[in-house]
């Protein structure tokens, strides 16, 4: 269990938890980023906000500023 | 066949092709781009088909039937207090899973619909084969495939919208989540029951949103769920250990997912996306600066030597009918004044702001349609994140580039109060057309055009130093939430379809303004009036900024409109041309300094008036020019250093 921001570029994960107010998690939700969906992080910088695809259902990109991404708990895909 | 019909409100997501659908359905053309939330507020049109009407309603994006923002709120208020009798669900083809989530809550609220599948081609372009027919069976509602960018399918479009406005209403099925979470959706149902017709939405659109956002439930309603609201939650957090916010949105989701599986067929891409590509480049740590920058300096350099190239070009032509009634200034002063006045308001107009404010709407225009905005806000979120925003703020500080009043507008898109009261202070800093078109006249005359460049870095700063002060105030910023859009190639006629009626909305509403105002300055200097005004303003301009007072009363004009400082100006001087000024390099540079950064004009102060209140609106005019008279200072002191050590 990691944040997102510790995500590697081009790395597929799975997200486990959006800890966030119930509005941001709504948010999220209504732009296709779920709890249990894959998505792959598109890029990789140690600034700027995390830009991620989800992989399922074929979103656009959706760029998250870097305080709201250090609340997105994610886990690695192995596959 | 009746002759005039209901309301059809068009819904989609952002980016989905509403606003390109609403323009090629009326002849109003709204403002359209590949940004979400652009359309901010409603426009509708009336569609004479046949001798029958239909009023068709442009509402703005939203992702769902939850509003993030209170652009999404003009939406589900709209639907909430107005006799909708047809909604044109607009899908965006190419993301159908998640598209399909809103077509989910819009047959859940339950009023007939038809659903227009926008972008078709796109999706087929990225493997998504959609079958129509099988959409219209489970949906239960007519399913258009359209282009709208393209005007296909839009005659099938309306012929159904007419059919269904005027015959029989069609309602979409509702359709049904997992066994479990079913079941309780049907108890609340009919524990509604006895409201049955009562409010505009579905039994069991008040049922499904009672579970995840309770607030757009109608009291009454609420009152009677209380009790069995809490035995759901219970049992929810039994089972699932999560929310009931999560556990619609999951059931909804993949709902939804099932639904695009049954109706689509995904195959390979066709071919690799050149779109791809250009992003990594576009969004890279490093490069993507590169190509921010190459962005600006292209924008900049085209609008200073096409406006200056033009501007030259009609200066001849200018002084010649100048001088044509000249003689009337001797012989009927008063005539004169009015002649005089009303060609200095129309050359100023056509010789001087048009040429600058021509390539800039041109190249917002053509950018807008890009998606390139959205990157743009991605790469500055690190730097608005320092002035306690973030990059969505940049799409308003966009359309303040064009014009301050639809940028306050656009401070809906932003999710949080705090961001949009920040980002509606720090916009009147941004220089509009107008004031760009002074920056880049007034300079580009006098100084050269480097001082241009120095006065929009100067302006960057003040932004900067404004958010961080002003966020010290506020609580902490929610941070950035942004759809990054597919690039798109922009349709050139759509381009300068948008410039001319840009163009137009500006000669329209600047021109009689222009020319009035340059008629009555005229008066004014006549019978003396401008005097008293100079007097008033001599200690800003004489004393904190060491420039002529004779430019007092022009300050006056510039609070209508900015345009009018640089015909003022030629008459309070007594000129002929911007070139001929009486003043020196470093009094324009401090002029433009003052005149880019004071009260923005009058229609933007009653805007963010109406939508921030009457004390933000003061409080931000003040602000203005307090920070504009310190900044002219800081700039004559810095030239008077300067020319003291020189």
């Amino acid at each position: 269990m990691i944040k997102l921001t510790e995500i590697p570029s081009q790395k597929r994960f799975r997200i486990l938890e959006l800890q966030l107010e119930p509005d941001s998690r709504r948010r999220l939700n209504t732009m296709g980023v779920h709890t249990n969906d894959f998505f792959v992080r598109e890029n990789e910088s140690s600034w700027g906000p995390v830009l991620i695809k989800n992989i399922g259902s074929n979103t656009s990109k959706i760029a998250l500023g870097r305080n709201l991404a250090d609340k997105i708990i994610v886990e690695s895909d192995m596959i | 066949m009746l002759k005039k019909t209901g309301k059809i409100a068009i819904v989609g997501q952002p980016n989905a092709g509403k606003s390109t659908l609403f323009n090629v359905l009326s002849d109003v053309k709204t403002n359209t781009s590949n940004f979400a939330g652009t359309s901010v507020d409603l426009t509708s049109c009336m569609v004479n088909y046949f001798g029958n009407t239909l009023e068709f309603i442009d509402l703005p994006g939203t992702y769902s039937l939850n509003p993030g923002d209170n652009a999404e709120k003009v939406t589900i208020d709209y639907l909430e207090s107005n006799e909708v009798g047809l909604i044109v669900n607009v899908i965006d083809s190419s993301l159908l899973a998640r598209s399909l989530e809103l077509t989910m809550e819009l047959a859940e609220y339950g009023r007939p619909m038809i659903i227009a599948l926008n972008m078709f081609e796109e999706a087929r372009k990225k493997g998504i084969e959609i079958y129509p027919n099988r959409l219209e069976e489970e949906i239960g509602v007519p399913v258009i495939p359209v282009s709208a960018i393209h005007g296909k399918g839009i005659k099938r479009l309306i012929d159904k919208c007419f059919e269904l406005a005027a015959g029989e209403k069609v309602y979409p099925k509702k359709q049904k989540f997992t066994h479990h979470f079913e079941i309780r959706v049907n108890e609340l149902e009919r524990e509604i029951s006895p409201f049955d017709g009562q409010f505009k939405g579905s039994n069991r659109y008040y049922a499904v949103k009672s579970l995840e956002n309770p607030s757009l439930v109608p009291n009454p309603i609420m009152q009677r769920l209380n009790g069995k609201l809490e035995e759901i939650e219970k049992e929810n957090f039994e089972l699932h250990k999560t929310g009931l916010v999560e556990m619609v949105s999951y059931e909804r989701h993949h709902a939804a997912m099932a639904l695009a599986e049954k109706i689509s067929k995904l195959s390979k891409p066709q071919g690799s996306s050149i779109t791809e590509e250009a992003d990594k480049w576009l969004l890279h740590p490093y490069f993507g600066f590169v190509g921010l920058l190459l962005f600006f300096s292209l924008i900049f350099t085209t609008i200073f030597f096409i406006g200056d190239f033009l501007t030259g070009l009609m200066d001849p032509g200018v002084q010649f009918v100048a001088g044509l009634y000249e003689p009337l200034r001797s012989s009927s002063p008063y005539l004169f004044a009015v002649v005089d006045g009303a060609y200095q308001g129309l050359a100023g107009a056509l010789g001087i702001v048009l040429p600058y404010f021509l390539p800039l709407i041109f190249l917002t225009a053509f950018f807008e349609d890009t998606g390139y905005l959205a990157r743009l806000a991605f790469l500055v979120d690190v730097f608005m994140d320092k002035i306690g925003l973030h990059g969505k703020s940049v799409a308003a500080f966009i359309l303040g580039i064009g014009c301050s009043v639809p940028a306050i507008y656009a401070t809906r898109i932003l999710e949080s109060k705090r961001d949009r009261l920040l980002t509606a202070i720090l916009i009147p800093f941004v220089p509009c057309s107008a004031r760009i078109a002074v920056i880049f006249a007034l300079t580009a005359a006098l100084a050269g055009p480097l001082w241009a460049v120095a006065v929009f870095a100067f302006v960057l700063l003040v932004i900067a130093v404004n958010g961080r002060l002003i966020s010290k105030f506020l609580k902490k910023p929610t941070g950035l939430v942004l759809e990054i859009p597919e690039l798109r190639r922009p349709d050139l006629r759509i381009t300068f379809r948008k410039t001319k009626f840009k163009t137009w909305d500006f000669l329209k509403d600047a021109v009689p303004f222009l020319i009035i105002g340059s008629i009555v300055l005229a008066y004014l200097e006549l019978l003396n009036v401008n005097e008293y005004l100079n007097i008033f303003f001599t200690p800003l301009l004489n004393y904190v900024m060491g420039l002529p007072e004779e430019l007092g009363s022009t300050l006056v004009f510039g609070f209508f409109r900015k345009e009018l400082i640089l015909v003022m100006a030629n008459q309070a001087l007594g000129v002929e041309s911007i070139a001929s000024l009486p003043l020196t390099s470093e009094q324009v540079i401090i002029f433009v300094v003052f005149v880019t950064l004071y009260f923005p004009c009058f229609t933007t102060f009653v805007v963010i008036w109406k939508e921030f209140g009457g004390r933000t609106a003061v409080a931000s005019a003040v602000l203005s020019i307090l920070v504009a008279a310190g900044s002219a200072l800081i700039f004559r002191l810095i030239f008077e250093v300067k020319n003291l050590i020189i």
